[in-house]
């Protein structure tokens, strides 16, 4: 088989992950004669659905030996398969370095013989092009659960970022709908990689310290294959950021590929608003302080898709507002909606010297006009706030907004949950020229 | 220091020490003209104008002076800001050296001032299209040297050779900015520039057709039909960008 032809089979196979993040690495500690790893994110192109291109994202092979139902790699499908050389993909990383068209190679495979057989491909592949091609570019390579420990730990050597896809939110799901895979193996290298990483930090720094997965470990979960809540997922989320340390959670909205009495029909759009909103959810945990239990709650444990997590939590908890600019700590500041990490720190300066009004606000970055329904400055809060969620909400949504969002929402409406009573929202929104603001 | 504001319109030939050399009259006589022109923008205008001879070693001394007299971070506003596109960029500068002389802050503290603001904006557009071009820069083979041609709004690629000097160090590269007629080499990680110069001849090899189509084959297995979206990707990848991208040939 010829050497596009592979191409195209193996990076359409391995185009739904959604991982590609390329910074993290600041520090070169490889030594190479080729390249260097650029601390922001450089996109090298856009893709007609509007995605970034930052690394060569391909499968060594999609001739898998195991049967997930999701996977369009499975074995019981017939699909055209292919299998890279390991000489091959170094020599393809290279040609697409050298001529500025990637950042780096995103490696990741289907099973071929057995865990072992396809871990030690990768190492081959990636020896190829650390030692022999001397490159210092970035590469992030997926470990495969299950393989032995000192193949996972070479891998780890080698590459900069590692991945482990705990892909379904519950060990049920993985049972039903990844038969061959061992739920516990799934998280043993993980716990290998964040203990590798600790035992050598506790070392002074050498060159091989800190070429151990030196942009840390992340992980990928698809959403909306089984039938996990939102809160279920955001709680996963929370432990592995916790306990594994991991450097980012994705979420992958599932595309049907496979006819199965098991998934969502083939025709089931792909659920991306709910997407969006866990990402929204996993910012909030790591840049504002948010806990998983605070985002959703037990009783309500699905996003209102039609709003955004900080903006439902500020009016499910709307009793701790208005909060006072004046006087509020930085962390109640974070929890405003219109108000982010950069805001509420010019508020903090601004007001040392200033008694400040809503007015002042918007200069200081602030989105007054999320803003205004959750604050009081000088102890006066917007006229006519009205203790009356739905008010408030139906004022953070514009109609134009509500009907983008409407036809963007794939779900039904008895998955969303919703947190309001939709009919009665339209009826607000229908007469929502009546308020003034 | 009090600077008097005249009318008079001054001109020069648009160098980086021409532009000191303008500060240095501004500063003795304690004067700034009107308007600065530069031979390009002069043909358009009537008004008389008078000529301000380039001084080398004149300026050099102004340049060491500066840089000892301000902050690093000012110095560096103001020369990042003579490359910035900007029309009357120089009047702008001089009301900034003139702000940062006075003041030992910041000058990007100064956005209250509108030379400063203007000057500010503009350096985001350059530095904008320095990072863009970090990653849309596309090379080919021409023998044993990597070549790149870029048609730049702005005066981007001084900006952008240490980016690909430490990229490829053992390299020979080539960038030519057919917008301003600038032509970098990096070779071994060293950059030089030469102005005024016409795109080199560049054979490149057989092998290269290949490695672009590889390339499009990539992008279009990569991409999610489900999810096309072609007006999110005009607005990260921006059409000016584009007839240098294989990507897209
Ligand atoms: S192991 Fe499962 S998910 Fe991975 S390629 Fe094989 S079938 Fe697909």
């Amino acid at each position: 088989m010829d050497l596009s032809r592979k191409i195209e089979i193996l990076a359409e196979s391995a185009k739904y992950d959604v991982s590609c993040s390329s910074s993290g690495v600041t520090n070169n500690t490889r030594n190479g004669t080729v390249g260097s790893t650029a601390s922001a994110g450089i996109c090298h192109t856009f893709t007609s659905d509007g995605r970034c291109v930052s690394l060569l994202k391909l499968l060594f092979t999609n001739a898998c030996i195991f049967d997930c139902h999701y996977c369009i790699n499975r074995k019981s499908n017939a699909i055209p398969r292919a299998t890279f050389t390991p000489r091959e993909i170094a020599d393809l990383t290279m040609d697409f370095y050298m001529r500025n068209y990637i950042e780096g190679l995103f490696l990741s495979s289907a099973i071929i013989k057995n865990v072992d057989y396809t871990s030690e491909l990768l190492i081959k592949t990636l020896r190829i092009l650390r030692y022999e091609k001397g490159f210092k570019g970035y590469i992030h390579v997926k470990a495969i659960p299950g393989a032995d420990e000192k193949l996972i730990e070479e891998l780890g050597f080698l590459a900069d970022r590692m991945s482990v896809n705990v892909e379904l939110p519950s060990r049920e799901s993985l049972k039903l709908l990844a038969p061959d895979k061992d739920p516990f193996a799934l998280y043993k290298p993980m716990k290998q990689i964040t203990h590798k990483k600790k035992e050598l930090s506790q070392f002074p720094a050498t060159q091989q310290n800190n070429s151990f997965v030196p942009a840390g470990q992340s992980t990928q979960m698809i959403i909306g294959a089984s039938p996990e809540n939102d809160r279920s997922i955001v709680t996963i989320a929370e432990n592995l950021y916790q306990k594994y340390d991991l450097k980012r959670v994705y979420y992958s909205a599932y595309i049907p590929v496979n006819q199965d009495s098991l998934l969502p029909a083939i025709t089931t759009d792909p659920p991306l608003l709910r997407e969006h909103r866990l990402y929204q959810a996993d910012w909030l945990m790591r840049f504002y302080r948010f806990s998983a239990a605070e985002i959703l709650s037990e009783d309500k444990p699905n996003f209102n898709l039609y709003l955004d997590p900080k903006a439902n939590w500020a009016v499910q908890n709307y009793d701790q507002f208005p909060v006072d600019i004046q006087s509020a700590s930085y962390d109640q500041l974070l929890r405003i909606p219109g108000i982010g990490p950069k805001s509420a720190l010019n508020i903090i300066k601004a007001r040392k010297y200033y008694q400040l009004h809503l007015t002042d606000l918007k200069k200081l970055g602030v989105v007054v006009k999320r803003a205004q329904y959750f604050v009081s400055c000088n102890g006066v809060c917007q006229s006519g706030l009205i203790n009356d969620p739905e008010w408030v909400i139906s004022s953070l949504i514009s109609s134009r907004q509500y009907e983008t969002l409407k036809k963007a929402n794939s779900q039904s409406h008895h998955e969303q949950l919703a947190l309001f009573d939709v009919e009665r929202f339209e009826t607000i929104k229908n007469k929502e020229s009546k308020y003034a603001y | 220091m009090h600077i008097e504001k005249t009318t008079e319109i001054w001109e020069y030939d648009g160098s980086f020490y021409g532009f000191l050399t303008i500060v240095y009259h501004a500063f003795t006589k304690k004067q700034f003209p009107e308007i600065i022109l530069t031979p390009d923008i002069a043909v358009e205008t009537l008004f008389l104008s008078r000529w301000i001879e380039t001084d080398e070693p004149l300026a050099q001394k102004i340049y060491e002076r500066l840089t000892k007299r301000l902050r690093k971070e000012n110095t560096q506003f103001i020369i990042d800001g003579f490359y910035c596109s900007l029309r009357e960029k120089e009047r702008c500068l001089l009301d900034a050296i003139q702000i940062a002389l006075e003041s030992k802050d910041l000058l990007s503290n100064h956005l209250g001032h509108p030379s400063i603001l203007a000057l500010q904006k503009s350096l985001k557009a350059l530095f904008g299209e320095v990072h863009l071009f970090t990653g849309f820069i596309r090379f080919e083979f021409a023998g044993k040297l990597l070549y790149s041609t870029i048609s730049p709004k702005h005066f981007s690629l001084p900006y952008l050779c240490p980016h690909f000097a430490r990229r490829y160090p053992q390299e020979m590269l080539m960038i030519y900015d057919d917008t301003h007629r600038l032509l970098g080499i990096i070779e071994e990680g060293q950059i030089s520039f030469i102005e005024n110069s016409d795109p080199p001849l560049s054979n490149k090899a057989d092998s290269e057709q290949e490695i672009q189509a590889n390339w499009r084959t990539f992008l279009q297995a990569v991409t999610i039909q489900e999810r096309k979206n072609e007006r999110t990707q005009l607005s990260h990848l921006p059409m000016r960008y584009r007839p240098h991208m294989f990507d897209f040939q």
